[in-house]
């Protein structure tokens, strides 16, 4: 598991991750496409647990809203991840 | 200004005696600081009006306020400044109303204690080395490394900058901007070897990513302390320590009592009056 400070800090290079991503050429399409959702995700719901956890102080409201951020993001990853190998949506 | 003139004191009052905003017509004189007018409405006008101060001179931090909107210490800051008709006095935000203007510091210097604002010697050399005074010997240090934390240590704990930090406001586990850049101060110190005893006693706390860099802080602290740029200093020295990339800065220079001078001459920094000698 991350230190807190590392995850912050992995949370900013997230956010420029996602603008390189996006300035990347589509030839790689999928590739780019999951790492996008991946970094995006992690921005996102890094962003959201922090917000969270200054609403809900406590250490216990801490554990939940952490383990609830973390199945959330491997959760949406895994639906982008399945979508991609089952459709092939973005193809 | 003129001997004549006179201002409205409108006071936050939080009380037994009084609730809600109370009017006070205050007659002033050039020079006159808001805790002069506070000290004239009690002498002359309410009694009753509480609230905490010490020095008189901008160094003990007792009086900080909020004055129009602004915090700020009632004792350095004059009327004239402030508004020539209506001064409008409240009690800190962020912290609990003990009595009208005077504020409980305690959640504060709690924390602030928690994150040892002090030297601390390295374990692992106090085996072999006493500290520093105990043996009679001296600590040297540079100028240039005097600087690197000497903003930090003109803190005067009023708690201006926990008032307007909005990461307080919202989450009373985040330390604040006083204990943070206490926390840097000592790091930054060279004679300092207690940065990972206090980045345990952080895990107390929300990490310093939390602080948004709104920079309200260093915009009203009366010192000049800039706790916003302390705080960016701490979470740079604390990502590069997560990477494993922090230098641990070595044993502090130490030299027997009296040989300081001699075994390294250092210039006298710009600030301090020269001795002549």
């Amino acid at each position: 598991m991350l230190d807190r400070t590392l995850a912050w800090f992995v949370s900013l290079l997230a956010s420029v991750a996602v603008l390189l991503i996006v300035g990347f050429h589509m030839s790689w399409f999928s590739v780019n496409y999951l790492l996008l959702a991946g970094v995006a995700l992690y921005h996102g719901c890094h962003g959201l647990h922090t917000m969270l956890v200054e609403f809900f102080p406590s250490r216990r409201a801490g554990l939940l809203i952490t383990s609830g951020c973390i199945l959330l993001g491997a959760g949406l990853f895994s639906l982008v991840l399945m979508t991609e190998i089952m459709f092939g949506v973005t193809r | 200004m003129t001997q004549s003139q006179a201002v409205t004191f409108v006071v936050q009052r939080c009380s037994e005696d009084a609730a809600g905003e109370q009017e006070y017509r205050v007659p002033i004189r050039p020079g006159m600081t808001v805790l002069d007018g506070l000290l004239l409405i009690q002498k002359t006008l309410d009694a009753s009006l509480a609230w905490r101060f010490s020095c008189r001179m901008g160094i003990c931090g007792s009086c900080a306020m909020v004055m129009n909107g602004r915090p700020g210490l009632a004792c350095n800051t004059q009327i004239s400044d402030v508004d020539d008709a209506v001064i409008r006095l409240a009690p800190l935000p962020n912290f609990r109303v003990i009595k009208d203007l005077a504020v409980d510091l305690h959640p504060m210097l709690e924390k602030h204690r928690a994150l040892k604002p002090f030297i601390l010697s390295d374990p692992a050399a106090a085996e072999n080395e006493t500290p520093a005074g105990d043996d009679g010997c001296e600590y040297v240090q540079s100028p240039e490394e005097l600087l690197e934390f000497l903003q930090f240590s003109d803190c005067i704990k009023c708690g201006a900058c926990m008032a307007v930090c909005p990461t307080v406001a919202l989450d009373p586990q985040f330390p604040g901007p006083m204990p943070l850049a206490a926390l840097h101060r000592y790091n930054a110190d060279t004679r300092d070897a207690g940065f990972r005893q206090r980045r345990e006693a952080l895990k107390e706390f929300h990490d310093p990513g939390h602080c948004h860099y709104a920079a309200e802080c260093s915009q009203v602290c009366p010192k000049g302390v800039d706790p916003a740029r302390a705080i960016q200093l701490l979470k740079r020295s604390l990502v590069v320590d997560s990477f494993g990339l922090r230098r641990a800065g070595g044993e502090p220079d130490r030299l027997p009592a009296g040989k300081a001078d001699a075994a390294k001459k250092i210039p006298a920094p710009d600030y301090t009056v020269d001795s002549g000698g």
